[in-house]
C-alpha cells in the first residue's frame, strides 16, 4: 500500500511536521543532556583526582614536617653540627618583662629564660 | 510429452533454456541449506547468549561498564598535647598482579625481583595460576613502584593503599603501638582506640567508558566515608624527648636488661611521658618480636622494694600511729624476727621516723608497720591501688600481686612493709605516688586527653578514684621525703639546684625465676621523685632492671630523674630559686638591652 500526502490537509501536514520537530528536538535535548552529563562526569573525576593528589601532598608535607621537627634530630644538629651545648642550671638567667610605667598595663609581667650566652 | 497440434489455441510454452538444470538446482538447494544452517547457528548462538548465558554475561558486561570503588575514611591522626603529629596515614602504592594475564611468570618475576625486596621464586609462585588477583608487594617504596610501572608488564598493576606512619620513629613506640597492613590497631593506643581511630567505608559504583575512564557515579546517594577520630594524647613531646634521651644514655652506661620512665601530672593523672627500653620503632614493627613492643610499665609487675615505704609511711601517718619526729630504735642494724632477722645496710640506733625514710631503714619501717598491723597495712596499700588495675585505657595492664593478710606468713608483715612479697607495676606506683603529691587524691591515670570527630571535640576529664590520705599527712610526708635527696639521704644525685625534691629510692633484689628466694646479684634499681616538693607539678618514676656495675636506686636511677626533671621544669615555666632574674621594661621577643645583659653576666 502506498501512502502519499496528497490526501492530507494542510493542518494535518503541519501537525505531523510539528510532531516530527518535537521528536527530533527532544532527541537532541536528550543527547545534549547526556553529553553534558558525560562531560561533567569527566570534570568531576578530574577534580576528584586533583583533590586526592593535593590531599596526598598535604599529608606528605605534614609527615615531613613532623619528621624534620623531631627533637632528637634538632638536638643532634645543634650539638654535632652547630657546636651548641645545653646550659648548666646556674648559667640560666630569667628575664622578666614588665610593661613600661608610662603605659600601665593590666597584664602580668611575662618572662623568658635565656642562657647567659644568648644575651647580646 | 506430445507436440501441440497445429492450429490449436494453446501453444506449448517454450522450454526454458537451461544448459544443465540438474546440477544448478542442487547448488541452489545447497546454498539454501548453508544459509539455513548459518541462520540456525546464529539462532542457536543467540539463544545461548540471550537465554542460556544471559545472566552471567549480563553480569560480566555490568562489571566492564561499572567499576565499584571502595573508599575508606582515613584513620585518625594521633598528636601530642600540643598538636604535634605522632601518627598519621598516607597513601602509598601497592603492587598487585592479575596472574591470568601475566604472559611469562618466570620472566616477569625476575624483572620484579630486581626492583622489589621480594625473591623471584616467591614472585613466580604468586604469578602462576588462573587467579585474577595477587599481592606482589603491599606498601611499596613509591620510587620502586614507579620503576615497576615503567616496565609496562602485562598483568602487573598498582593500587594506592593507606599506610600508617609514625614520623617520630621510636619516640613513644610502646605507647602508640602500631597498626597492621589493613590499618587495624594491633597494640598500644592504636589498638585501645581502634574503633574510634578507624574511618568508615563507602562503596561507590562508577561508570566506565570504552577506554576504561571513570565517567560519573551512578545514583545520587554518594557520601564521603567518615574520617576516623583524631586523638590528642596527654603526652608532651618535649618531656618525652628528655625522658627517651636519658633512657638511651642509661642503657649505654648501665646496660640493664630493661628500663622505663614514667612522668605524671599529679593533679590530673595525665601521663606526660612514658618510655621503655629496649626501644621499639612502630614504623618497622615487623622486625620486632612480640616481647619487644610490650609496654612493661603496665604489664610487668616487680617487687618495688623501698619505694613502697612511702605508702607504708603514708598509711601510718594518716592512721596516726607515728609522727615524723618520733624516735624509732633501729636496733643497731639488726632485728631478730620470727622467720628470719631484718637488717639495715647501714646500722642506726635511735633516729626519727623522718630519718627512717631518708635513710631507708628496713628495721625502722618494720617497727612502724608492726604498729599498723597486717589488716591496716593491707587496707592502706589497697587504698593506694595496689593489687588492682589502675584502669588506664591501654590493654594488657597487670594489677600486680598483693596477697591478703590471711595468706601472709609470719615474715610477711616486715617484708611487705619494705616492698617485698608483693609486686606492682611502675604505673601503679606512680599513680599512688601522685596521690601523695596532690594532697591525698588517687587519680585515674590516662593517656588520651581529647577525641575529635567531625569537628566535635570530647575532652577527657580527670577522674578522682578516692581520697587515700589527708592533705596534711601528705604534705608532711612530702616534706620528710625531701631529706632523701639531700646530702645525707640515699639519693643526693636526684637533687636539683633551686628546687626542693621529694623522693624515695628503691633497690630490690629480684626474685628467682625458678624456685624460691632471690637471685644473687640481680637488682631492680628505682627512684620515685616529686618536684617541687611543696606543690609537685611532676611525679616521675625511673625503674632500671638488672643494671651492670652500680645497682643502687640512688646511683643508677636518681641521676636519670635529675637529668629529665631539670629541663622539664624549665620547659613548664617552673623556675628554680637559683635563677638569676633581671627585670626589663618591654615585651617578650624584644632585644635585651646591653646594660641588662652586662648586669646579668656580672
Amino acid at each position: 500500500m502506498i501512502f502519499t500526502f496528497a490526501g492530507l490537509g494542510r493542518t494535518a501536514l503541519f501537525r505531523a511536521l510539528v510532531v516530527a520537530v518535537l521528536v527530533v528536538g527532544a532527541t537532541f535535548v536528550y543527547l545534549w543532556q547526556h553529553m553534558v552529563m558525560v562531560d561533567l562526569g569527566y570534570r568531576v573525576e578530574k577534580a576528584r583526582t586533583e583533590l586526592a593528589e593535593l590531599q596526598h601532598r598535604h599529608s606528605e608535607l605534614q609527615l615531613e614536617s613532623a619528621s624534620l621537627s623531631e627533637l632528637a634530630r634538632i638536638e643532634r644538629i645543634a650539638r654535632d653540627e652547630l657546636g651548641m651545648v645545653a646550659p648548666e642550671p646556674l648559667q640560666l638567667v630569667r628575664v622578666v618583662f614588665a610593661a613600661p610605667p608610662a603605659e600601665p598595663s593590666a597584664d602580668r609581667p611575662q618572662s623568658m629564660v635565656l642562657a647567659r650566652a644568648d644575651i647580646r | 510429452m506430445t507436440a501441440p497440434r497445429k492450429g490449436s489455441l494453446f501453444r506449448r510454452a517454450p522450454r526454458p533454456r537451461v544448459s544443465n538444470p540438474g546440477p544448478l538446482g542442487g547448488r541452489t538447494a545447497l546454498l539454501g541449506v548453508c544459509v539455513a544452517a548459518a541462520f540456525a547457528v546464529v539462532l542457536v548462538q543467540l539463544t545461548r547468549l540471550q537465554v542460556v548465558q544471559a545472566g552471567g554475561l549480563s553480569a560480566r558486561a555490568e562489571r566492564q561498564h561499572h567499576k565499584t570503588i571502595r573508599l575508606s575514611g582515613e584513620r585518625g591522626t594521633i598528636t601530642d598535647r600540643n598538636g604535634r603529629i605522632l601518627a598519621k596515614n598516607m597513601d602509598v602504592p601497592s603492587i598487585t598482579a592479575d596472574p591470568a594475564s601475566v604472559e611469562n611468570p618466570r620472566a616477569t618475576a625476575r624483572k620484579l625481583a630486581r626492583l622489589l625486596p621480594v625473591s623471584d621464586r616467591s614472585l613466580e609462585k604468586r604469578l602462576k595460576g588462573n587467579r585474577h588477583f595477587a599481592w606482589i608487594q603491599r606498601h611499596a617504596d613509591p620510587a620502586a613502584a614507579e620503576r615497576v610501572m615503567a616496565l609496562n608488564l602485562p598483568g602487573i598493576h598498582q593500587v594506592p593503599e593507606s599506610r600508617r606512619f609514625y614520623p617520630k620513629g621510636k619516640l613513644l613506640g610502646h605507647i602508640l603501638g602500631f597498626a597492621g597492613s589493613d590499618n587495624q590497631g594491633l597494640s598500644g593506643i592504636e589498638r585501645a582506640y581502634d574503633s574510634q581511630l578507624k574511618g568508615g567505608e563507602v562503596r561507590l559504583v562508577m561508570q566506565r567508558d570504552a577506554l576504561g575512564r571513570t565517567v560519573v557515579p551512578t545514583g545520587t546517594n554518594y557520601r564521603r566515608p567518615d574520617h576516623g577520630a583524631d586523638l590528642t594524647l596527654t603526652i608532651d613531646e618535649v618531656i618525652q624527648h628528655h625522658v627517651e634521651r636519658e633512657l638511651d644514655r642509661l642503657m649505654e652506661e648501665s646496660q640493664p636488661t630493661s628500663a622505663s620512665v614514667i612522668v605524671m601530672d599529679p593533679d590530673t593523672g595525665e601521663i606526660l611521658a612514658m618510655a621503655v627500653r629496649p626501644e621499639f620503632d612502630p614504623n618497622r614493627a615487623g622486625r620486632y618480636q612480640a616481647d619487644d613492643f610490650r609496654n612493661r610499665i603496665l604489664t610487668d609487675p616487680y617487687e618495688p622494694g623501698s619505694t613502697m615505704k612511702v605508702f607504708m609511711a603514708a598509711t601510718a601517718l594518716d592512721a596516726g600511729v607515728v609522727t615524723l619526729d618520733e624516735l624509732i630504735d633501729c636496733e643497731g642494724g639488726y632485728l631478730p624476727l620470727r622467720g628470719g632477722a631484718m637488717r639495715d645496710t647501714h646500722p642506726y640506733d635511735e633516729i626519727t621516723f623522718a630519718e627512717v625514710l631518708a635513710k631507708s631503714s628496713n628495721i625502722g619501717s618494720t617497727k612502724v608497720a608492726m604498729r599498723l598491723g597486717p589488716d591496716a597495712l593491707y587496707a592502706g596499700y589497697r587504698r593506694f591501688g595496689f593489687g588492682q588495675r589502675t584502669g588506664i585505657e591501654l590493654g594488657g595492664e597487670s594489677g600486680g600481686v598483693l596477697p591478703s593478710p590471711d595468706r601472709w606468713s609470719v615474715r610477711s608483715l616486715p617484708s611487705i612493709a619494705i616492698g617485698q612479697e608483693l609486686s606492682a607495676t611502675p604505673l601503679q606506683i606512680i599513680t599512688a605516688a601522685s596521690a601523695v603529691a596532690n594532697g591525698g587524691r588517687l587519680m585515674r591515670p590516662y593517656l588520651v586527653k581529647a577525641v575529635e570527630k567531625d569537628g566535635e571535640t570530647i575532652t577527657v576529664q580527670p577522674i578522682m578514684v578516692r581520697r587515700v590520705m589527708s592533705e596534711e599527712a601528705a604534705a608532711k610526708l612530702r616534706d620528710a621525703l625531701v631529706a632523701v635527696t639531700e646530702a645525707d639521704g640515699t639519693a643526693p644525685k636526684a637533687a636539683l639546684p633551686g628546687y626542693r625534691v621529694a623522693g624515695k629510692t628503691g633497690t630490690a633484689q629480684k626474685a628467682r625465676s625458678e624456685g624460691r628466694g632471690y637471685a644473687k646479684g640481680k637488682y631492680v634499681a628505682s627512684f620515685l621523685g616529686m618536684v617541687p616538693a611543696d606543690n609537685p607539678r611532676l611525679v616521675m618514676l625511673v625503674v632500671v632492671d638488672e643494671p651492670e656495675g652500680r645497682y643502687y636506686g640512688g646511683t643508677v636511677a636518681a641521676p636519670v630523674f635529675r637529668a629529665v626533671a631539670g629541663p622539664a621544669l624549665h620547659y613548664l615555666g617552673i623556675h628554680p630559686r637559683t635563677d638569676r632574674t633581671v627585670v626589663v621594661a618591654g615585651e617578650p621577643g624584644m632585644a635585651v638591652p646591653a646594660a641588662t645583659a652586662e648586669r646579668a653576666n656580672g
